[in-house]
């Protein structure tokens, strides 16, 4: 499966230019000589220390060298496929397209049944990964939320689970903070597919991992990213400064941060498993210095994700960026607005994912309409980028004169063979007349989006996993519930 | 074989497809189909499929109104063989006069409008765009339909609507046929503020109104 094209040739977009990404990048590199960064890992540590870097022991802090980063650049690979277990649904990051992914690790949910918030389930998983795999917007799913109802040091295999089962698509996640427990997430992968081999070949899964802003690494955060390299399991590396409390109020300082923190994590996987796929991530939403919270669907996160997907592409690297974000906590006009202010440059920009739909509250929060009404808006948003084609098809000069003055367009086969590539296609939104709307119970989006997910959730099954296959999971985690218990 | 022909005849006014339609036409008058059943088997049952597809927000206007081409250019190879016999124990169908009315050249909404109403079966008549007055009073006695719809797109022009239906009232037809009217600023208020009998909001509640005020007379 294709994401959306990339619009590179017809409506120029760019919010940095070649001078604005060479003086990032030599930022980033003064940051990573003479700050350094903070490292919780004896293990990566190490490996810094013995490839040549500056390290200060008492202090956890290492200074990495141009040189290292620049190796660290040409050694990655760039050609990723982010494989589904259906391999129609196969997502290669060619720098050529752009793949939706959901939003993901939303900690609470408004009860489909009750309309109250409430902590998240593995049900809520199930329900938002089948929505996600029936619409075709939606290319890449990662576990909206977490399934609260099962025990900490097993919870995300339970939602690793949840996905395999309700889904045929790419399944990233952003959860391991021990290595421990990436060998069983790669254990249950395997099993899906068969053989470690096939996994390498086949990666159905890919990992992210969040930095620490500013400028440190959690340990097993990084450590349970390099089980993931071994064995081909693309990873992504993730910074999220807040402009104004963890990186510079300044968005250009917020970003060198985040690129500091990124590429030392890429010099770490480079070191240790060279050649390694691996992504680069960047969440930059500002910090609203009133209300003290994550403005992520304020406009600097769409700003700065453009910003960090065109750093990537400089870099030679693909890119999975935040968007389509609201602290909103209802749907309705102001996640609207700010899901559409802070998702639509990076589609501009051509980001290679953008991970943000469906969830409210800043990315904490479950409601399955927002799945639906966000994949409206990414819709809209794709087709402003596409902008006008011109040629002797499009100018249509033989069909207007066949027309005439006083004619009309309407049932003209050119119509029916452009009106697909030509026009946006709504599902939600309202065009009717008001006599219309009205008689059909004066429906809000929200009330339609309703509707919507109920026939999905009535309607859509996935491929189910094989039966063995179910039983060899249900025996993973039961091993691991004794493994990693505390 | 006859009936894998009036099945194909269905099929290609589903797909849209003119061509098709027209040749699998002749085909069946060859293969001695009746041309009756090919047309209420196939053609109408391939135009209602599209007509419900559309009904639900599945298929596009131009479908639907490419389908109805489809459907339109087959009959003219079909009708003319329908033996007398069948034609006169053939129900008439419900004629429908429909206009754009005088000082508005807004074309698009009655054109979809008729389009609709012809799918439905109805036997259409359109008076066109910018249609005075005595226009309308003239065709409605010569015509006799059943139904008058008028189409305004300005508030300045909707007024006309009134107009025609008085300038009925003095030739003492208006209680001969229901006048409905339609347009972006006409409502169902409006309809009886004038005295018409019904109100379109758009082109699938004007079918609807037609039918249902078709029925009760």
């Amino acid at each position: 499966m294709w994401g959306f094209p990339r619009q590179t040739q017809k409506i120029k977009f760019s919010v940095l230019s070649k001078d604005d990404l060479e003086a990032i990048h030599w930022a980033t590199l003064d940051v990573l000589e003479t700050t350094g960064i903070r490292i919780h890992s004896e293990k990566c540590v190490r490996i810094l220390d013995e490839a040549g870097c500056t390290v200060d022991h008492k202090n956890h802090i290492v200074l990495i060298p141009s040189h290292l980063v620049e190796e660290a650049l040409r050694k990655k690979s760039r050609a990723i496929r982010l494989c589904a277990r259906n391999p129609k649904y196969d997502a290669n990051l060619d720098s050529r397209h752009v793949y939706i992914t959901t939003d993901g690790n939303g900690t609470q949910t408004y009860d489909p049944n009750t309309g109250q918030r409430r902590a998240s389930t593995k049900d809520d998983i199930a329900k938002s990964a089948i929505i996600s795999d029936a619409l075709d917007e939606i290319h890449i799913y990662w576990p909206m939320v977490s399934a609260r109802d099962f025990p900490g040091h097993i919870r995300h295999l339970h939602d690793l689970e949840a996905c395999f089962a309700n889904t045929e698509k790419h399944v990233t996640f952003e959860t391991t903070m021990r290595p421990k427990e990436a060998l069983y997430q790669i254990e249950m992968a395997t099993a899906v597919l068969g053989s470690k081999e096939e996994l390498r070949k086949r990666p159905i899964i890919s990992s992210l991992h969040c930095t620490n802003a500013p400028l440190q690494l959690h340990g097993g955060c990084i450590e349970a990213a390099l089980e993931f390299a071994k064995v081909g399991v693309p990873t992504m590396f993730f910074g999220m400064p807040q402009p104004g409390a963890t990186g510079p109020v300044t968005l250009a300082g917020s970003i060198v941060v985040n690129n500091a923190e990124v590429l030392s994590c890429l010099v770490i996987a480079q070191l240790a498993y060279p050649g390694a796929p691996v992504i680069y991530g960047a969440g930059i939403a500002a910090f609203d210095l009133k209300a003290c919270m994550r403005a992520g669907g304020g406009p600097e996160h769409g700003l700065t994700g453009a910003a960090l997907g065109e750093l990537a592409r400089y870099y030679n690297m693909p890119s999975i960026v935040g968007g389509f974000v609201s602290t909103a906590k209802t749907p309705g006009a102001q996640a609207t607005y700010d899901k559409l202010t802070s998702g639509f440059p990076q589609i501009f920009s051509g980001c290679d994912m953008i991970a943000g739909i469906g969830l409210l509250d800043d990315c904490t929060t479950l409601q399955l309409e927002e799945i639906v009404i966000d994949t409206e808006i990414v819709k809209i948003v794709f087709r402003l980028a596409k902008g006008i084609e011109v040629n002797d098809e499009t100018l249509a000069l033989d069909l207007i004169r066949k027309v005439g003055p006083g004619g009309n367009f309407l049932a003209e086969r050119h119509t029916l063979d452009h009106l697909r590539k030509e026009h946006f296609i709504p599902v939600l939104t309202d065009r009717r007349s008001y006599e219309a709307w009205l008689k059909d119970g004066a429906k809000d989006l929200v009330k339609r989006a309703k509707e919507k997910v109920k026939t999905i959730l009535e309607k859509h099954r996935p491929d189910p996993l094989e039966k063995d296959v179910v039983k060899r999971i249900g025996q993973i985690i039961k091993r691991a519930n004794k493994d990693l218990s505390p | 074989m006859k009936k894998e022909i009036v099945n194909k005849l269905k099929d290609s006014v589903v797909s849209c497809d003119v061509e098709g339609a027209v040749k699998t036409a002749e085909e069946a008058l060859k293969a001695g189909v009746d041309p009756v059943e090919a047309i209420e088997d196939g053609l109408a049952k391939g135009i209602r499929v599209v007509g419900d597809r559309f009904g639900a927000g599945e298929a596009f206007l131009t479908e639907l109104m490419i389908a109805a081409q489809a459907m339109k250019q087959a009959m003219t190879v079909l009708e003319p063989a329908i033996s007398k016999s069948a034609k006169a124990t053939k129900k008439a169908p419900a004629k429908v006069m429909i206009g754009t009315v005088e000082g508005d050249i807004h074309d698009i909404g009655k054109t979809i409008v008729t389009t609709m109403l012809a799918v439905e079966g109805f036997d259409v008549v359109d008076l066109g765009v910018d249609v005075p007055v005595e226009t309308f009073v003239k065709k409605t006695i010569e015509e006799k339909p059943d139904v008058v719809g008028m189409s305004a797109l300005m508030t300045t022009t909707m007024l006309k609507m009134a107009d025609v239906i008085k300038a009925l009232e003095k030739k003492g037809s208006r209680r001969k046929v229901k006048v409905v009217v339609g347009g972006a600023p006409t409502s169902k208020e409006w309809a009886e503020e004038i005295g018409a009998d019904g109100h379109g909001g758009d082109a699938m509640e004007a079918v609807k109104l037609t039918k249902e005020l078709v029925r009760a007379s």
